[in-house]
């Protein structure tokens, strides 16, 4: 393609735009071949233009959706209140952007909730466990019951107290709340009589796994499954549909091992395990529900559902960029 | 009663106003779906990228400034919901389990050259596809959301000189892969001219 024919392309394409000088007008005119190049772009034009409308159905939901977006934005955010955050010189739709990274978003409102719970119950669950540990070293070494039953309603009650700390912490607290709040009834009626005698003797065995120094090995790392290996591997579609598919039910891993998701302090925790105990899997807007954490084709991902269009989408925890989808079966 | 300008409802919006927001983002509903069919290429891509915008546009419509109309504004966001589609397309390893149905059919080399017997989609799709980026975005927002020059120059943060040869560069080729011509025989002649796309210049700006 010479200069010149990409000139007259030019030409006949700012001709249709109507952004050409009278003297431009008047070549174009003057000239059949881009008078006929003129009418080809027209053509392109009136095909591109002519997209399919999208069906109601999918035009709703899309709106809906938005909207609910929007009823889930703070108030003193959505009325404006917050307009002016955006500094000078930063583009808006750049800024949009970047605030649509940043906000709360939809799948975040439902589960937070639910990974705040379930790391409550597994703190509250650790603790007593631990309280049972601590009361049958009381009970080998002094064998006063009651001293060992206070220390280990202490630990209860710390439990309790670990529990609604972790729950008000979280800004999106009441489930959270009420979790902690059950799964601190639950330790109380079973913190007294046959209940907790039946904790220190199956407690016992592990005792023998404590150092000699007296500090509680929590389990966390010796107990814990190796980086990644806590992970359902999928390696197919098919594998990520039966997954989604049976965990749909049960979102948010509901068997991992208590002792991985327990502590709060998660500085020590691999990344794998990170992901294992739920603590910060992305907020990916195209899930409408989490699964689960899995290892799909190597890459260490979170399986969601979309519910609009019935698929299942394993997104990198990292990014959130999609790694695969396939229909829900 | 009266129909309320953009500029009304998008500040009925940032006060608080839900339905200002409902009627903005219906009334500019079908050219954000179409920017992302023609950008992201794939129906089921475009409507994730047309979800994804219009929840963009909804949370950030609070920070809108009104610098640009609220249209430039919200097909930007449009067009980049549905390159990052395409970006996530690219990185999809089982993408041919799921977009088996959705695959274009294969361009029948004898398919006429009369934009009146071009009625399969697909062929467009196809075309567009055969596009940069740079210039399908470009020439989008030309032939489908009708923003101007300077608009899409704002838009896509490049200058007027190279919209405009992205846009003739993008309908150019476009034309070549139709074979569009209402007069196919002085189609025919420069046709066999033209340069494939890759051959053409470097956009000079």
């Amino acid at each position: 393609m010479t200069d010149d024919t990409f000139d007259r392309e030019a030409l006949a394409s700012a001709y249709l735009d109507d952004e050409v000088t009278a003297d431009e007008r008047a070549r174009v005119e003057g000239d059949p071949s881009l008078v006929a190049a003129v009418e080809q772009m027209r053509a392109v034009r009136a095909l591109l233009a002519d997209a399919e409308p999208a069906a109601i159905s999918l035009r709703e939901s899309h709106l809906a959706a938005a909207l609910a977006a929007w009823d889930r934005i703070p108030a003193a955010e959505r009325s404006g209140a917050l307009r002016d955050a955006t500094p000078d010189g930063v583009d808006p739709a750049a800024a949009a952007a970047a605030a649509t990274v940043s906000a709360p978003a939809r799948i975040a409102d439902r589960r937070r909730p639910t990974s705040t719970r379930w790391l409550t119950a597994a703190a509250a669950v650790f603790a007593v466990a631990a309280a049972s540990v601590v009361a049958v070293r009381f009970s080998d070494a002094d064998d006063d019951s009651s001293d060992a039953g206070s220390v280990a309603d202490e630990a209860e009650r710390d439990a309790a107290s670990l529990a609604s700390e972790d729950a008000s912490s979280d800004a999106l607290s009441s489930e959270a709340g009420d979790a902690a709040t059950n799964q601190s009834d639950g330790d109380q009626s079973g913190g007294d009589g046959g209940a907790e005698t039946e904790a220190v003797l199956e407690a016992a065995p592990d005792a023998e796994e404590f150092d000699t120094e007296g500090t509680i090995d929590t389990g966390i790392t010796e107990g814990a499954p190796p980086p990644e290996e806590g992970l359902v591997v999928l390696s197919s579609p098919a594998e990520l549909a039966e997954f989604a598919a049976a965990g749909a039910a049960a979102p948010v891993s509901p068997d991992v091992p208590a002792a991985t998701s327990a502590p709060i302090d998660d500085g020590d925790l691999t990344r794998a395990e990170q992901v294992i105990a739920g603590i910060d899997l992305p907020d990916c807007p195209a899930l409408d529900r989490v699964v689960g954490p899995a290892l799909y084709d190597g890459v260490v991902v979170v399986v969601g559902i979309d519910d609009g269009r019935d698929l299942v989408i394993a997104a990198g925890v990292d990014d959130c960029v999609e790694v695969a989808r396939v229909r829900l079966p | 009663m009266a129909t309320l300008d953009d500029a009304t409802l998008v500040a009925a919006a940032q006060r608080g106003d839900r339905n200002a927001l409902d009627q903005l983002l219906r009334r500019h509903y079908d050219r954000i779906h179409a920017v992302c069919r023609r950008v992201a290429g794939s129906t089921r891509d475009a409507d994730d990228a047309c979800q994804e915008a219009l929840i963009k546009i909804t949370r950030s419509i609070a920070r809108f400034d009104g610098r640009s109309s609220f249209g430039t504004w919200a097909y930007r966001i449009a067009t980049n919901a549905a390159l990052d589609e395409l970006r996530k397309r690219q990185r999809r390893p089982a993408l041919h389990t799921v977009d088996e149905g959705d695959r274009p059919e294969p361009v029948d080399p004898s398919a006429p050259g009369r934009i009146e017997r071009i009625s399969d989609r697909m062929l467009l799709d196809e075309a567009l596809a055969a596009l940069s980026p740079d210039l399908r975005v470009a020439l989008v927002l030309r032939d489908v959301t009708d923003l101007d020059y300077g608009e899409i120059a704002d838009a896509l943060d490049i200058p007027l000189g190279t919209v405009k040869s992205r846009i003739a560069r993008a309908r150019g080729a476009l034309a070549d892969q139709l074979r569009l011509s209402l007069t196919e025989t002085d189609v025919t002649e420069e046709s066999g001219n033209r340069a494939t796309l890759d051959e053409r210049p470097i956009d000079p700006t």
